[in-house]
């Protein structure tokens, strides 16, 4: 079989975003629609003809052009109109409307949902039913919520630029967390099929990879952000046991842990301490980074992970790092104080983290470890009530059995 | 012996992601390559879904618009032997994956 030196996913998006920029969101289904006839008559004249010298140029043309021909059936232009913004194959433009269109998908009037499902779709060329697949999500209730992002961004009039100044760095993060937002959905969905799952996380990263290295992208944070993605995805496959179940930190088999990735994490960290920014990846890379050089879960830098974990509450204060930072105590200082912190933290924010399942695993396990097991059976049995998926249930009814 | 298999209406490609896309047009480079190698492929081609009609009398007009499913999309043609083997080479034509539909014609014998 023939080897394409083009790849359909990456050209969809370039072209997409170039088309939409060139003739507006109100065409952006239009848009979409010729994008697919391009590849359809690819697919019908490529074989005959044979692959074009450059494939990404032809599918722009034949694109531009289906869009145009559409454009004036439907008399949105005048037959003989001159006025078509039709524009040759320039493969700089085309990144950059890309790059615009990532903004775009970032755009402040977009939930986090929304955002994520309309960057899978628009910039990583996934189907309405593989993000339905990824996000654990229906197809319906998916491409809904893509018909309503776009007509929001519409309505809010976004547009087309380079955030400009002081609003680029804004920008920049919103585009850096929806990444990170996007890698945790997939990190996290915990049931479907373990391709999709670590489909999304790879999706998170390619596009970090392609947000870095444009020319818009340069920040520490990107990199920091780089660095913790990989941490995170060199262990996806010991999180899984054989029979599907999760497997958590402490019990993963680090053998099963990707050194490749792993090494590429410290290249993207030691980068991303350049200049004197510390995003809140910075401080979640360089735990992930402690985890991923540590033997195992009882040879863990503690001390250090504390510290960073000290950082990340106070910088970034949440509730759910607070919860992280209760293990990291407990085993730098002992179960004791991790017991301690615990109390403070849920004392301090006690209606989100009453029904937040993982306080109570944190509970359970801090108290399982003092020997406690009754009091920890009772904090998992409380933590089973508020899990909503089935392996994590499971996870936790597994546990329940066995103290 | 020449023959020609008429695609019609494959209308599932709507659906598709690019990367499926992607992989139906390595299918028909695979289909087309085949052809090549076995020293049967004449001709082949993707058709624009314009029709244009010229009557007996000389008028020409647009159409007719046929339904999508009897749209010829493309064609190719190829040797073979005899409708046999004509009609297994047709079988693994990749349209038939998609939703699509097969008329295999062959040359007028005399």
């Amino acid at each position: 079989m023939q080897q394409l030196e083009v790849s359909f996913r990456r050209e969809a998006s370039r072209i997409l975003s170039r088309l939409v920029s060139r003739f507006g969101l109100a065409n952006q289904d239009r848009a979409e629609d010729a994008v697919q006839v391009a590849f359809l008559r690819a697919m019908q004249a490529w074989p005959a003809q044979g692959t074009p010298p450059n494939p990404g140029a032809w599918l722009y043309v034949v694109a531009q052009n289906n869009l145009i021909d559409g454009l004036r059936r439907e008399h949105i232009y005048a037959p003989e109109s001159t006025d078509i913004p039709a524009t040759e194959f320039d493969a700089d433009a085309l990144d950059d409307a890309e790059l615009q269109m990532l903004f775009m998908c970032c755009h402040r009037s977009l939930d986090d949902a929304s955002t994520t499902c309309l960057i899978l779709h628009t910039l990583c060329g996934l189907s309405v039913s593989e993000i339905a697949a990824g996000l654990l999500s229906s197809s319906d209730a998916i491409s809904q919520r893509i018909v309503r992002a776009k007509r929001k961004l519409r309505e809010a009039g976004a547009s087309f630029s380079f955030p400009a100044g002081d609003q680029l760095d804004s920008a920049r993060q919103l585009v850096l967390r929806a990444i990170y937002l996007m890698f945790n959905e997939g990190y996290l969905a915990s049931s479907g099929e373990a391709l999709v799952r670590s489909d999304l996380c790879d999706e998170a990263i390619l596009l970090v990879e392609r947000f870095r290295t444009s020319r818009i992208g340069d920040a520490p944070a990107a990199d920091a952000l780089m660095a913790l993605l990989l941490f995170h995805r060199s262990r996806l496959p010991s999180r899984t046991a054989e029979d599907g179940s999760l497997v958590q930190l402490a019990d993963q088999d680090r053998s099963l842990w990707d050194r490749a990735r792993i090494s590429a994490g410290f290249r993207y960290l030691e980068a991303s301490l350049r200049g004197n920014e510390l995003s809140r990846y910075h401080i979640e890379a360089a735990i992930a980074g402690c985890h991923a050089r540590a033997a195992n879960f009882e040879e863990t830098d503690w001390q250090e992970v504390r510290l960073y974990f000290a950082d990340l509450v106070g910088k970034y204060p949440s509730p759910i790092a607070r919860l992280n930072e209760c293990v990291a105590v407990a085993m730098a200082e002992g179960t004791e104080a991790g017991l301690e912190l615990w109390r403070k933290v849920v004392e301090g924010d006690r209606r989100m983290l009453s029904e937040y399942v993982h306080s109570h695993t944190i509970h359970g396990w801090l108290l399982e470890r003092q020997g406690r097991n009754s009091e920890a059976r009772e904090a998992l049995s409380a933590a089973l009530q508020y899990t909503r998926n089935e392996r994590e249930k499971r996870f936790i009814a597994d546990w329940l059995a066995r103290l | 012996m020449k023959f020609v298999i008429l695609i019609k209406g494959e209308d599932k490609w709507a659906e598709l992601s690019p990367a499926q896309m992607q992989e139906g047009l390595q299918k028909y480079q695979a289909f087309a390559a085949r052809l090549r190698e076995e020293g049967r492929y004449v001709d082949a081609e993707g058709l624009d879904a314009k029709i244009v009609s010229i009557g007996s009398d000389g008028v020409v007009t647009d159409g007719p618009f046929a339904e999508t499913k009897e749209l010829v999309g493309g064609y190719y043609v190829f040797t073979a032997a005899d409708w046999e083997e004509a009609t297994a080479i047709a079988k693994d034509c990749p349209a038939l994956q998609y939703g699509g539909a097969i008329e295999l014609r062959a040359q007028m014998s005399y």
